[in-house]
């Protein structure tokens, strides 16, 4: 009995005095963890994360203020991060660094895309074998999951006689949207609207909800005789070895009774886009593009144009603006075309106009 | 019963009828009376309230928070203290609320981190993200002002290591 009165008395009064409140907002140089990630760290990573401790170099005499954080804020910032982000963090300072190559944060990433097919202890392995999570998040190919996958289909339609004795050309674009989820789904939108507008609808966060319950308001409300294009939600198989992607959509096309339960299927390649390096994983290309209708008749093969065969990401954030126009945006003369045709276009055809680019926009 | 007694204490703000009233003091010596109900937000403060005497006149100092963060760290709390707030409405006054200048978002955010206000500190650390979302590296620097303590050998080390990741190459 008295021992315990003695030790609850000097944990009552240590609790009081609460000697710990001293140590906030200090800087405690921060002990390397040891997780089991550690191991597969690379020298080099090693050697440039703690080269701060081990070479301090010219001191940096005036840090900024954002330096100043708690490494704790400071990482729990760049987990917001995507991991194109946290690379370029790391490239800023050394106290960036020293917390962006934390590889419990690249962990994360990697676990975010492989870890619905493969176990944390197999993962674990793999990633010991590339040499770090980083590594393996840049070297193995993986499909990108915060954005759009966007392919811009464009042709000339010739239109028929107006009423004025001369035939009317088009200059017709639509777009096709795919978007990954981890676990096999897939949304796809098929659409004449540009990707600034689209973005709204395939970036809704419902989308993101448990991967079992969809919710399926909106397919209710295409048959209900809206005229508007819904995303519709799919499945996805990606292979790793030969990178294809094999996706099915069912379309959803109130207009055409027959295409009712119809699925359109892409085979896709995933690669790096011109110019990028290696591990972007930002480009796929429309190998084989088909429809099988519910009938069970043999599928329809579509032709694919190799010049429009490329679904380029663009990733959500701040800059998905500034990618897409980028990438989609018509070129000046397109634009003029464009203009000129709808400034001659009769009032009374504009409508009709609208529905031509919907209909064209079905495959 | 003691805690009983300490609420029906007179209050340091004349006319307010309720909890208590806590004194904060900020670095500078300001002093802010401030209704307990709001200060729970902060699991420091509220943990610090449990030991604090109801009749301790000087307050809970706060060395390592100036007036101007302290008072905009109340505002936050008294904002977020009121129950039955959509949660649009709440987004947007989230929003306007971090509308400040850069030394003081990250006064917030360390006053968020001291005081253990996670709503807070998670809004900060949103806010911080985007502002470094979509940007180069030299983009971050001048955002932040950080001065580049990279050697040049370093520097070719670490572009080769990211090259995959350059949003400007496209």
């Amino acid at each position: 009995m008295v021992s315990y009165t003695g030790e609850a008395g000097r944990l009552l009064s240590e609790t009081l005095v609460r000697p710990w409140f001293a140590l906030y907002h200090q800087r405690v140089p921060r002990e390397r963890h040891c997780e089991d990630c550690e191991s597969t760290t690379d020298a080099a990573d090693n050697k440039l994360s703690t080269a701060r401790v081990e070479q301090p170099g010219p001191a940096k005499t005036n840090l900024s203020p954002v330096e100043q954080l708690p490494g704790d804020v400071l990482r729990s910032v760049f987990e917001l991060l995507s991991p194109a982000d946290l690379a370029s963090v790391s490239r800023v300072c050394r106290t960036f660094l020293s917390i962006a190559f934390d590889p419990a944060l690249w962990r994360r990433h990697c676990l975010e895309a492989w870890g619905d097919r493969e176990s944390l202890t197999r993962l674990t392995a793999a990633a010991c074998g590339y040499g770090g999570w980083r590594r393996m998040l840049r070297s193995r190919a993986h499909l990108q999951f915060h954005g759009l996958y966007i392919q811009k289909q464009q042709y000339l339609r010739i239109g028929g006689d107006d009423g004025t004795g001369s035939r009317r050309v088009f200059f017709i674009s639509f777009y096709r949207y795919l978007r990954f989820f981890p676990g096999g789904k897939v949304v796809g939108m098929t659409t004449p609207e540009d990707p600034l507008v689209s973005r709204a609808r395939l970036q809704s966060t419902r989308w993101e909800a448990s991967h079992q319950s969809w919710h399926h308001e909106n397919n209710a409300g295409a048959g209900a005789g809206t005229d508007q294009v819904v995303p519709a939600v799919g499945d996805y198989q990606f292979d790793e070895k030969t990178r294809m992607v094999s996706v099915t959509l069912p379309i959803y096309q109130p207009r055409y009774a027959e295409m009712q339960g119809a699925l359109a299927c892409y085979v896709l390649e995933l690669s790096d886009a011109d110019g990028r390096p290696r591990g972007a994983n930002d480009m796929l290309r429309l190998l084989e593009h088909s429809t099988l209708s519910a009938d069970g008749s043999a599928p329809l093969y579509h032709e694919v144009k190799p010049s429009q065969a490329l679904f380029y990401f663009t990733p959500f954030g701040s800059q998905y603006r500034r990618v897409a126009e980028k990438l989609f945006a018509d070129p000046e003369d397109v634009k003029m075309f464009n203009r000129v045709q709808l400034m001659q276009r009769p009032a009374r055809l504009q409508t009709r106009r609208t529905n031509c680019t919907r209909t064209n926009a079905v495959n | 019963m003691e805690t009983a007694d300490g609420a029906s204490e007179a209050p340091l703000i004349p006319g307010y009828r309720g909890g208590r009233v806590i004194r904060l003091r900020s670095a500078e010596g300001e002093v802010f009376d401030v209704e307990e109900s709001i200060l729970k937000v902060s699991n420091v403060i509220r943990n610090l309230l449990e030991d604090v005497a109801d009749s301790d006149e000087s307050g809970i100092l706060l060395e390592d928070i100036d007036a101007k963060t302290l008072a905009k760290v109340i505002e936050y709390c008294r904002y977020h203290a009121q129950p039955n707030r959509p949660k649009g409405e709440r987004t947007l006054w989230d929003r306007d609320f971090l509308r400040v200048d850069q030394s003081l978002l990250f006064s917030l955010t360390l006053a968020a981190n001291f005081l253990d206000i996670p709503s807070l500190l998670d809004l900060c650390c949103r806010h911080i993200a985007d502002m470094i979302r979509g940007k180069t590296p030299e983009q971050i620097r001048a955002t932040f002002n950080i001065e580049n303590d990279f050697t040049p050998e370093e520097e070719a080390q670490l572009r080769a290591e990211n090259s995959w990741a350059e949003t400007d190459s496209h």
